[in-house]
Order: C-alpha cells, then sequence, then structure tokens
C-alpha cells in the first residue's frame, strides 16, 4: 500500500470514525431519547391539563358549594315560588357558560328550582351521559337540617376548552366504563400516548394523543440531515485528504524518483528540486548533500582508482619486469647485472681497460673422473659443484665470467672494485675456501657415487685486461680478454690438484696475509720471459709463520721475509750500510 | 308550642307589608332594625331568613313547622295560625 493511500485512509479514519461514532450513537439512542422526552413531555402536559381540569373542577364545586350554602336556598321551603333560587342558578349558569344545569330539589326529590325551567316539578333525572353531577345538601339557615339537595349538571363538554388538540397532538377523555372517548376527533397512524386519571372525575381518564411520525419529524429530519452531512463530510474529507497526501508524497515521489535516476544512470550530478522549509524540505537538502558527497568521493575514488591502477601496472610490469629481470640475472654474474640495472653499465659494445685478477678453476680428470656416471648424475654433481663455487664466489664479490663445463672463469675488479690489492686479496680467499669447500664435499659426492673424489686446480693472475661487451648487438657477452687472461689459464693448467698457483703480480699483493712457495717458473705463448709462478699454501696466521713485512717509506722500501733469510749477519749489515747511505744522502 | 324551633320569616325589605310590620309591630324604624341586627350579628345570631313576596312566604310558612311571618288577610286560608293581626 503506497504511503499516499495511507495517508488518505489515515485521514478518513481519524475525521470519519469518530463523527460515525459520534451519529451512530445519535441515530441509535437519540430516537429513545427523543421518544423518551417526548413522553415526558406528554406527561408534563397531562399533569397540567390534568390539575386544570381539576382545578377547574375543584372551583365549580366550590362555587357549587357556596351556591348550595346560601340563604337563599331556604326558598325551598317555598318551592322557590319567587323562582329567586331558579334565577340564580340561571344567572350562574350564564356567568360561568356552563353546559348544563342546577337543580335544587326538595326533600322529596322534586324539582322546585332549576336553570333549566322545563325540570321543574319533576324528578331529577340522574341518567346523564357525559355529564358530572354535582350534588350537595341543601341546610335550611333556619333550622340547620336538611331541606333539599342541590344538584349541578356538569356536562363535560364545559371541559373542551381545556382539551384544545393541535394538529399532532390530541387531548381527550376516556370512560373507562363505557369505553367511549371523548374529544378525540382523529386518528393518528402511529402514536404516542399518554394517560392520567382525573381525580375530580370518576372513571374518567385524560388522554394526551401525539402523532409519532410527526414528533419525530424533526428527528427524522435531524437524522437525514446528519447522514447527508457525514456523506458530504465523507467526500469532503476524502478530497482534503486526498490533496493533502498527494501534497506531501509528491516531494517524496520525486525524492525517490531522483534517488532512482541517480542509480540507474550513475549520474551523481542530479540534484532533487525541493522548495520547502518544511521538514521534507531538509530531507530533499540533506539527500542533495548526501549525494553531492557521494560525488565528490566517487570523483576522488576514481582519481585514487587510476592513480593506483597505473601503480598496480607500473607494479606488475615492475615485477614482471623483476621476475624477467630475475630469471635473465642467472645468467649473468650479480655483479653484472646489478650494474645494468642500476645503469652504471650500459648494454652496447665497449669494453675498457682495467687491472683485474683472473681467476681459472676447473676439476683435473673430469672426464675420466665422470664418464662412468649416468648423466643425469654427472649433470647433478656437477651443478652441485658448480653451485657450491659459485656462493663462494659471490660472498667474496667476484665476477663469474663463465662456466665452461667444469671450469670456472672469475675476475675481481670489475664492474665494481675495492681495489687492485682488496680485489687480489678477495681472489685468493675465495680460491682457499673453494679448495677446503671441495675437500669437505669429497665424503659427500662418495656417497653419491661419485667414484674418484674431485679434486680442482687453481690459476690467478692479477694484470690489466680489456673487460666489456664483446660479440653482436644483438648477442653480446659481458666478459674479459687480452694477454693477462691467457697468463691466468695458463697458470692455472700448470696447477697440481687441490692447488692454487698464482702470478707473482698476484703474490706480490697478497704475500702479507698468504703464505706462497716459489715454483719453478714457467713459460707462456707469446711472453718472452719466464714467468714466476707461486704456490698458495695458507694463511700466515695459520701457519704460524712471520709474515713478510714491507716497509714502505717515501723513497724506501723494504720486503722482509724472515723465513728466507739465509744470512742473518749479512741481511744486518747490509741494511745498516743502508743506514748510513741513507743517513749521509750518498746512496 | 314546646320542643318546637320558632322560625321567624320576614318579607323582602322593600316590601310595603314588611314595612308596615316592622312599624307596628315591631315599631323599629329600618335604621333600628340593622343596628339591632349587626348587634346581634356579633353574639351570632341572625336575622330572620326573607321571601320575596308574600305567596311564597305563604308556602314557607305552610311548609316549615314553627315558622311565623306576617301575610295580608287576603292570602289566609284557613291552613295557617294567625297570632296577631295589624
Amino acid at each position: 500500500m503506497s504511503f499516499r493511500t495511507k495517508t488518505i485512509l489515515l485521514f478518513l479514519l481519524t475525521s470519519l470514525i469518530p463523527y460515525l461514532l459520534v451519529i451512530v450513537y445519535i441515530v441509535h439512542n437519540t430516537k429513545s431519547e427523543v421518544v423518551s422526552e417526548l413522553n415526558r413531555d406528554i406527561d408534563f402536559s397531562l399533569e397540567l391539563v390534568g390539575e386544570r381540569l381539576d382545578n377547574q373542577l375543584e372551583v365549580l364545586q366550590k362555587e357549587f358549594i357556596f351556591i348550595a350554602k346560601l340563604d337563599i336556598m331556604d326558598d325551598i321551603m317555598s318551592q322557590d315560588i319567587d323562582r329567586r333560587i331558579s334565577n340564580l342558578f340561571k344567572d350562574k349558569k350564564a356567568d360561568m357558560r356552563l353546559k348544563g344545569d342546577f337543580f335544587a330539589t326538595n326533600l322529596k326529590g322534586k324539582v322546585v328550582a332549576s336553570s333549566n325551567i322545563q325540570a321543574i316539578s319533576k324528578k331529577f333525572d340522574f341518567n346523564q351521559t357525559n355529564t358530572k353531577i354535582f350534588q350537595y345538601n341543601i341546610v335550611g339557615s333556619f333550622n340547620n337540617q336538611k331541606i333539599g339537595t342541590i344538584y349541578l349538571t356538569y356536562h363535560l363538554d364545559n371541559l373542551k376548552a381545556l382539551l384544545k388538540s393541535k394538529s399532532n397532538q390530541m387531548l381527550y377523555l376516556y370512560n373507562n366504563q363505557t369505553n367511549l372517548n371523548l374529544f378525540k376527533i382523529k386518528h393518528f397512524t402511529q402514536s404516542i400516548v399518554r394517560s392520567k386519571p382525573i381525580g375530580k372525575l370518576e372513571n374518567m381518564e385524560l388522554f394526551i394523543e401525539m402523532d409519532k411520525q410527526q414528533a419525530l419529524m424533526l428527528y427524522n429530519h435531524f437524522q437525514l440531515i446528519l447522514l447527508f452531512s457525514l456523506l458530504a463530510g465523507a467526500v469532503l474529507i476524502s478530497l482534503v485528504s486526498i490533496y493533502f497526501a498527494s501534497k506531501i508524497t509528491k516531494p517524496i515521489n520525486n525524492l525517490s524518483q531522483t534517488a532512482l535516476s541517480i542509480a540507474s544512470t550513475k549520474d551523481y550530478a542530479k540534484r532533487v528540486s525541493i522548495h520547502s522549509s518544511d521538514e521534507i524540505g531538509k530531507m530533499a537538502k540533506a539527500f542533495n548533500e548526501l549525494v553531492m558527497s557521494i560525488e565528490k568521493a566517487l570523483a576522488e575514488l576514481e582519481i585514487q582508482n587510476q592513480h593506483k591502477l597505473k601503480l598496480i601496472e607500473e607494479k606488475s610490469k615492475n615485477e614482471m619486469f623483476e621476475v624477467l629481470s630475475h630469471k635473465l640475472s642467472k645468467y649473468l654474474s650479480p655483479q653484472i647485472y646489478h650494474s645494468i640495472f642500476e645503469g652504471q653499465q650500459d648494454v652496447k659494445l665497449e669494453s675498457k681497460r682495467k687491472k683485474l685478477t683472473i681467476f681459472f678453476s676447473d676439476i683435473i680428470d673430469f672426464t675420466a673422473t665422470t664418464e662412468s656416471m649416468e648423466s643425469e648424475d654427472l649433470s647433478s654433481l656437477l651443478n652441485h659443484y658448480l653451485n657450491e663455487m659459485s656462493l663462494i664466489a659471490l660472498k667474496h664479490g667476484a665476477t663469474i665470467d663463465k662456466f665452461i663445463g667444469d671450469a670456472i672463469l672469475i675476475f675481481f675488479g670489475d664492474p665494481t672494485s675495492k681495489g687492485v690489492k682488496a680485489d687480489a686479496q678477495a681472489c685468493l680467499d675465495m680460491s682457499l675456501e673453494m679448495i677446503a669447500k671441495v675437500k669437505e664435499l669429497e665424503n659427500y659426492w662418495l656417497e653419491l657415487g661419485v667414484p674418484k673424489p674431485f679434486r680442482i686446480r687453481i690459476g690467478i693472475h692479477t694484470g690489466f685486461s680489456t673487460v666489456g661487451n664483446f660479440g653482436s648487438e644483438d648477442r653480446m657477452d659481458y666478459t674479459i680478454i687480452g694477454g693477462a687472461v691467457n697468463l691466468a689459464s695458463r697458470i692455472e693448467s700448470k696447477a697440481k690438484p687441490n692447488e692454487i698457483w698464482i702470478s707473482q703480480e698476484t703474490y706480490l699483493l697478497i704475500k702479507d696475509s698468504i703464505y706462497c712457495q716459489e715454483q719453478e717458473a714457467i713459460g707462456a705463448k707469446g711472453i718472452t720471459q719466464p714467468i714466476k709462478i707461486y704456490k698458495v699454501v695458507d694463511y700466515h696466521d695459520k701457519l704460524n709463520t712471520p709474515m713478510v713485512l714491507d716497509y714502505a717509506l717515501e723513497g724506501v722500501k723494504i720486503v722482509h721475509n724472515s723465513i728466507e733469510i739465509e744470512n742473518r749477519a749479512s741481511a744486518v749489515k747490509s741494511l745498516k750500510e743502508l743506514l748510513k747511505c741513507i743517513e749521509n744522502s750518498n746512496c | 308550642m314546646a320542643g318546637i324551633k320558632i322560625v321567624p320569616i320576614n318579607l323582602f325589605a322593600q316590601h310595603d307589608i314588611r314595612s308596615k310590620f316592622e312599624a307596628v309591630v315591631l315599631e323599629m324604624d329600618r335604621e333600628e332594625l340593622n343596628a339591632y341586627w349587626i348587634e346581634q350579628h356579633y353574639h351570632g345570631i341572625r336575622p330572620p331568613i326573607t321571601q320575596k313576596s308574600s305567596k311564597s312566604l305563604k308556602a314557607f310558612l305552610d311548609g316549615v313547622e314553627g315558622s311565623i311571618g306576617y301575610l295580608p288577610k287576603a292570602q289566609m286560608d284557613g291552613t295557617l295560625r294567625v297570632l296577631y293581626e295589624f
């Protein structure tokens, strides 16, 4: 049920129900009340008329008795020869405008005087219809004894004046002995009848009969008017309620339609137009403000979404890029990879010369050692080995150039360098750790079924190389080339199993921390001078060997290897001479 | 007449015979009589009843035992006892 309909019904109910109740009450109760009231009115009239009747009769009686007591009544004794009594009777009759007669009878009952001359000398006739007979004993004033009787035949017509009927109301007398009505002039179809005995008239009742239809005519008219007013009221109330319901619901409908329109079209620029200062107007204003805030919020949300979308796109691009680059990084040395991605290194064919410490290693008799293995096992074994070596290399900041089967080419000093000396040191640290690792993994590999444990050899040289991107524009490799590289390879090929051989250049850089033993010099293609080679033993600390100390002062450099000093005295003497030379500035 | 109440009857005041009766028999004039009966009224004694005519007076006398009145001689028919003539 719509709000409009509810409002109309509410209007109608609250207006009409009390109205209806009143009408029903009036219609139901008023009629009986009206009738009761009518009865009361009639009873009152009855009382009044009855009283008047009684009064009239009483007055008459008193008058009658008064006449009876007059001295003139003594004339009965004289047969009213002078007609004094008769004349009196006539006069009284005339005065009282009586319908009826006075009679005076003697003791024998003979009428001696009367207002009706015809009745004189006859017996008094007691048979009188519709007549009240008053009777009183006449007492002689001369003897205080009854001398006769006075009668008054009072015709009830005398009371007619008191029983005036109206068009809707009749007053009449009813003789309940003869069952005859007196003065009833008409008959009502429906009537209200009330009666009352008349005290002064025996067997007579006074009746008042009211025409019920006429009596209730006003009431019936009133009912009709009520009914009509009910109908008119209902129509008016309906119209008013429809009007007001529409007035109330129209802006609400407007509001809901606008809301629906906004919901369907997503056009948050729409506003509801209600210009009233009542609660509906306030609601409309609040609605508009809400829509405005939603519009703003959506706009902001849109901007944020766009921004987030961008970020997400970038992020996903970045993530994808990262994933790809992470995958690609597996094919590059981490330093190369980082230098490219950090923009330090461009991806183009270019190279530079740098002093690098170059590392070569391989597994001695790899082929022979592994020819009896299944390829899956071999692959797994090799990967394990290379992985372990790579971890150690990366740990020390090495740039892994490439894996050539079981061989590894590593260099230090590019793309990042900690200085030539430090690079060389790092290379040696790495190498020693590698050797130790290989030894450590021997038992593990034996358990895997590797028939012979791996033994590696390492060759290291420090020298200038050309480092950079070599190849074609579409396919390039970041690597090192040059004589230093070849030399490192040559040194490596000469190394014994599980040994690290280094060139003199490298040795000079690390000898302070690592004890090395010089080996027989080797020759290299393209290099005329024999190349001094050293075998790496271990850290001085571990060997408890005194260090080879380098003392460097400005203009003076002293290299001291306490182990190799064969003639200490000679060394001391030489040094003293040097000191003197320096003191005297004549070296 | 022992045991019988006397009932005097007068004639109508303007009657000649009454005037004669009052003058001759009662020897009182009307004023005196009025004054007398006024006085008697206060003693509870009422004046005699009156009749308008001698005829009615005669009838009254005929009908009421102990009644006494005065009539013209001509109306005397022997049924009444004459007590006095004037």
